[in-house]
């Protein structure tokens, strides 16, 4: 559960959200908006990236996230999947994975966490070394959003907030993208997913909540799928 | 003096020579090259004009020539705590080399006292340098080291220890002399005196078609100074890999030299890990002076809280060493504001037909990096801890 009362972010003097009251619950919440008007900058200001300000309040699980330190906020169950994490070399994904494991007080077993990691690898088409590989180091697109995916399937964390997951996806990795995101949602009923996204077929192949449209520094939601396919057939300019 | 024991700068150590109050055998036998040295020394170290040698110019030299060595007396002498394996290894003190357990047999002891193999065939490579590691062989009461035979298959652990705490200065000239077409691992500790000034001055000779591997860990000391430097020849077709590791000291400076020959390759991989308001220098000299040689050279620091660092890097490709194959980088990551790096690396070429490149970076935490594994739960420190061991293990 993710609250906002008169959230309002603001980057080098420009306001991007301002006052915006929202509710996110249990389930799957779409989150579209034209290029360029915030979503990422949405889900960075809640995770507390340093770049942006924030006012207001956010309710998360009855803390107050606005509060907390950034990796106080990963441990209290918030996960961003970024639309373009960072590479960091010399870092392996599953040296990366494991220490994100202890920090979340998740008890270390290596050997199942390799196990689960390369099954994971596997199923998603990255090979069998990429568990040795450098984070985020030389990957594709779609190879970086698949371990971001990895991340979050492992981490298992209360809400998690995906920057366009499907993007540099061929078709057998949107399919399995669908599949897991599904699987995440219904391990457990009080966990929240919030997907930026303008994928069609990924907001079709899902149980989605609400729809909340950015705009104008404003957010509105509106519930169930239908607001997606209004916006597929008349672009944002109405909404 | 005091309580009998006599206090003295480095700077004094020169005329304390012409006293005959701090000599070896050697620098009584070439006594035509010592003054080279000393005068070299005074320039550098007493009147801290850096162009007298430009190697030293970004070194805390000062904090090196400002240290008060102290002679010890029967009351300030304590004896080192022995380590459990101390027995299987080599031990390194001034003048004294001691034996592990079981020696290999086709290695050599080198000391005024082994009749056998004779120091003098070494003498040609003791030519004053103008670096501080002349005083290790102006002042270290005699010159040792191991000779490796030919076609030895050996892994040797070396401790450059005193077997007494005291603050006096010690100084190590040690030779290792690597057989023809062997292949010698060594491990090197090099353990600083907690309070006093070490210079050692290391000479490598790896024969031809010899293999030598390097791993060296300089231990941090409290207050301590210590100076390696390390010169290697490398005969033709020779391979030297070294990988070396500390963590600086109130004053520590490490110096490679390389004299490269025919078809010679050497990796030189230096990581540092500098904290509080600890020191540390490093020089290197890469100097090709056959064809086909190959050097890569790769020193990474870590710059942290006060601390300083610098390094100085040179390639020098003669006029003759076509072919060569030369890479030199320095990389510096500053994790504070008063931390300080500075680095110099350079290229002397004088030839063509080579491949030879450089750089030098001196970089903060990539806040995105820090960000992302912040986001994934990994607190501020171990986050910069965990870049840190990436920057040095990349």
């Amino acid at each position: 559960m993710i609250v906002t009362q008169e959230f309002t972010v603001n980057v080098d003097n420009k306001t991007i959200l301002d006052n915006i009251n929202i509710e996110f619950g249990p389930g799957i919440h779409v989150l579209m908006g034209p290029n360029g008007v915030g979503k990422s900058s949405f889900a960075n200001a809640l995770m507390g990236h340093f770049n942006y300000e924030t006012t207001g309040a956010v309710e998360f699980y009855g803390k107050d996230l606005l509060a907390l330190e950034t990796f106080e906020r990963a441990r209290a169950g918030l996960f961003v999947g970024f639309q373009s994490p960072s590479p960091v070399p010399g870092l392996s994904n599953f040296q990366f994975l494991k220490q994100a494991k202890q920090s979340n007080g998740i008890k270390p077993n290596i050997k199942d966490d390799l196990f689960e990691f390369r099954a994971l690898s596997n199923n998603l088409g990255l090979g069998s070394e990429w568990d040795k590989r450098q984070l985020n180091v030389d990957s594709s697109g779609g190879e970086k959003k698949k371990n971001e995916l990895i991340q979050m399937l492992m981490l298992d964390p209360k809400c998690a907030i995906l920057d366009e997951p499907d993007s540099g996806l061929d078709v057998d990795g949107i399919k399995m993208l669908t599949e897991k995101l599904n699987e995440y949602i219904e391990s457990d009923p009080t966990k929240v997913l919030i997907i930026i996204t303008h994928y069609e077929k990924l907001i079709e192949d899902l149980n989605v909540s609400s729809v909340s449209i950015m705009k104008n520094a404003n957010i509105k939601q509106y519930e169930g799928k239908d607001k997606a396919y209004q916006i597929f057939e008349q672009g944002f300019i109405d909404a | 003096m005091r309580d009998n024991s006599l206090q003295y700068g480095l700077w004094e150590l020169p005329n304390m020579m012409a006293l005959g109050i701090r000599q070896n055998m050697l620098s009584k036998k070439h006594k035509e090259l010592w003054p080279s040295a000393v005068s070299k020394f005074t320039e550098s170290i007493v009147e801290h004009n850096p162009l007298s040698s430009y190697i030293h110019k970004n070194m805390n030299i000062k904090r090196l020539s400002n240290h008060i060595n102290e002679t010890p007396t029967h009351s300030t002498i304590t004896a080192k705590e022995l380590k459990d394996d101390y027995v299987n290894d080599w031990h390194i003190s001034d003048g004294h080399i001691q034996r592990p357990m079981s020696v290999y047999p086709g290695i050599k002891v080198l000391d005024q006292y082994t009749k056998m193999v004779s120091l003098k065939e070494y003498e040609p490579y003791f030519e004053p340098t103008g670096r501080i590691s002349d005083f290790a062989f102006l002042n270290t009461t005699n010159p040792i080291g191991l000779r490796f035979g030919t076609g030895i298959v050996d892994t040797s652990c070396l401790v450059y220890s005193e077997e007494q705490h005291d603050k006096d200065l010690s100084c190590i000239n040690f030779i290792v002399d690597v057989g023809r077409d062997s292949n010698i691992t060594l491990e090197e500790y090099i353990e600083p005196k907690d309070f006093g000034c070490k210079i050692i001055k290391i000479t490598y000779l790896v024969r031809q078609g010899a293999k030598l591997e390097i791993l060296r860990t300089t231990s941090p000391g409290k207050e301590s100074l210590t100076v390696v430097d390390s010169k290697f020849i490398c005969f033709p077709k020779s391979d030297v890999i070294v990988q070396t590791k500390g963590k600086g000291a109130h004053y520590a400076q490490e110096f490679f030299e390389f004299d490269i020959y025919r078809s010679s390759q050497v990796c030189l991989d230096g990581r540092y890990n500098i904290k509080n308001d600890n020191n540390n220098h490093v020089g290197v000299l890469v100097n090709h002076l056959e064809k086909e040689s190959i050097s890569d050279i790769d020193v990474k620091s870590v710059v942290d809280a006060e601390s300083s660092s610098s390094f100085i890097g040179n390639i020098f490709v003669d006029k003759i060493a076509t072919g060569t194959d030369a890479r030199l980088y320095n990389k510096n990551l500053l994790l504070s504001n008063k931390a300080t790096a500075i680095s110099e690396p350079q290229l002397d070429i004088n030839t063509k037909d080579i491949a030879c490149s450089h750089g030098c970076t001196v970089s903060n935490i990539d806040p995105d990096q820090l960000y992302l594994l912040q986001a994934r739960g990994l607190s501020g420190q171990l986050a910069k801890d965990t870049l840190k061991e990436c920057f040095l293990n990349q």
